[in-house]
């Protein structure tokens, strides 16, 4: 009876033990929340904006240069590999629009090992120009424009790379590499080239 | 000797009808003020059965009798009862008259150069009144509506005046730049919400929202919450321009776009900066910062502040 009453107590006290700490925890953290101003208003608006001038970088370029006749069939294949996020800002905003006579269709690879050829794309991005390197060399020769974002990009390959200029997204290009591939670029993405003389 | 004593006398006479007259003249005059006095108190007694409509009654015809018109318990009385009106009947309407004359009863009796007791009554009083103003400004904001800053602030005018003639060195720029704040949060709210613009309202909605941050920022520099809000605005409209791009947008309206875009972005570095230097450790402007030199293509700056908030959260317990 004696140690029943024991326990109970000492269990009692137990109980009241805990629930005086955690009391206390609670008083010390809506303390500690009070003490830290409030932030209240607008939350940081969370798009990727270099996602969206990109987007419309690449959607120029496809609907401004020109490409071989015999690539006029079927859709206007855009590759992205990488950037999911420009993936589906042009799957938002620019899918299914004409290129020319051709629907423009976004495919997304992880890397750039995963694409075929047969995937006939006209189009390819890549965030980094090392990439490149994965490419088969019998796609050198073949219409399609190869952008980057990269250091390197143009020295590694890529027609048109893009550049930081001014706290602005501009693009540089390799008319050399243009012309090797049978593309024609438009006068008005030359016009904003940042090396539009070379 | 006849015509002395009829001289004595007529004088005496004179002298008793004067002592007389003068007598009736004062009692007249105390009559008058004894009962300007009553009504006061019967005003008081009515008050504090709760009858309050009773006692303004009462009181408020006899405030244009000259007895009581320049007598400051009167007028303190006449105040009290207003405000006691104004708490039971018009607390929710924020353009209350009778709150009106309750602060013009009061500051009357406070010019009057009231007792010592009741001066401090008057204080309390008039301080209640011009707290009531300040909840009704703040309240306004909760139910804010496109245009009504002026009217919030007018309200708020009001709290000040009354303060400010209560203790002229009264300092409320803390207040006000509440004030501001708010509104500042209140115009950004419904510019986020908007999904069109019509009229130019957007623009509209951006400068007031801006303006008040800037504003609430100039009475107390330093807040760190007025500097991550107005660094968001400026972002967020830059953004909002951004999203606008589409297939439609020519190259020359990209790079226009682009423009203004980058220059909203600069100009919202200033204060996110500004707030991360009062708060190094806060993950909200880190991550603000890290966003503005990510769209200002500023890769090395943002990937700098990543691994500060990487950083930070290794460390978190």
């Amino acid at each position: 009876m004696t140690s029943t009453i024991k326990d109970f107590s000492l269990k009692r006290f137990s109980l009241r033990y805990k629930a005086t700490c955690f009391a206390c925890i609670v008083f010390l953290v809506a303390v500690a929340a009070s003490l830290v101003p409030e932030v209240q208003g607008d939350d940081l608006d969370n798009t990727d904006t270099r996602a969206v001038m990109k987007a419309n970088f690449l959607f120029h370029f496809a609907a401004s240069n020109e490409w071989p006749a015999e690539t006029k069939t079927g859709p206007f294949r855009m590759v992205v590999i990488e950037n999911e996020r420009l993936f589906l800002e042009l799957i938002d905003k620019y899918a299914l629009k004409p290129i020319g006579v051709q629907p423009l269709e976004i495919v997304f690879f992880e890397s750039p090992s995963d694409i075929n050829l047969s995937d006939a794309p006209h189009l390819i991005y890549l965030e980094s120009s090392e990439g490149l390197v994965d490419f088969p060399k019998d796609w050198e020769d073949q219409p399609i424009l190869i952008v980057t974002d990269s250091d390197t990009g143009l020295a590694n390959g890529s027609t048109i790379n893009f550049v930081a200029v001014d706290r602005r997204l501009r693009y540089e290009i390799n008319r050399k590499e243009a012309a090797n591939k049978g593309l024609l670029l438009g006068s008005r993405i030359l016009s904003w080239a940042i090396n539009s003389d070379k | 000797m006849g015509h002395k004593l009829r001289q004595m006398n007529h004088h005496m006479a004179l002298k008793y009808c004067v002592r007389r007259g003068l007598a009736w003249v004062l009692f007249m005059e105390m009559t008058f003020v004894f009962s300007g006095q009553v009504v006061v108190d019967r005003a008081v007694a009515f008050g504090q059965a709760g009858n309050w409509d009773q006692a303004l009654e009462i009181l408020l015809p006899e405030m244009g009798n000259t007895s009581i018109q320049s007598d400051p318990h009167a007028w303190y009385v006449l105040g009290f009862i207003q405000k006691e009106l104004y708490k039971t009947m018009e607390a929710h309407d924020t353009d209350s008259p009778r709150r009106l004359e309750a602060v013009s009863s009061l500051q009357k009796a406070a010019g009057l150069k009231p007792s010592m007791g009741d001066e401090q009554k008057i204080t309390a009083a008039l301080d209640f009144l011009a707290r009531s103003f300040l909840r009704d400004a703040i309240d306004r904001v909760d139910g804010f509506t496109v245009g009504s800053d002026s009217e919030i602030l007018d309200i708020f005018g009001r709290y000040e005046a009354i303060t400010k003639a209560i203790n002229p060195n009264a300092d409320v720029s803390e207040q006000k730049a509440d004030v501001y704040r708010y509104l500042g949060q209140a115009n950004g709210l419904i510019l986020r919400g908007l999904t069109e613009d019509k009229d130019g309202l957007e623009e509209q909605l951006f400068e007031r929202s801006v303006d008040h941050y800037e504003y609430a920022l100039k009475l107390i520099p330093g807040d760190y919450s007025g500097l991550y809000n107005l660094a968001i605005t400026l972002y967020n409209h830059g953004v909002r321009q951004l999203k606008r791009i589409n297939h439609e947008t020519s190259m020359f309206e990209l790079m226009e776009i682009q423009d203004a875009c980058v220059a909203l972005f600069e100009e919202s570095l200033t204060p996110m900066e500004s707030a991360h230097q009062l708060q190094p450790n806060r993950f909200e402007t880190l991550k603000g910062l890290m966003t503005i030199h990510y769209a200002l293509n500023q890769s090395d700056e943002s990937d700098r502040y990543r691994e500060e908030i990487d950083r930070l959260n290794k460390n978190r317990p």
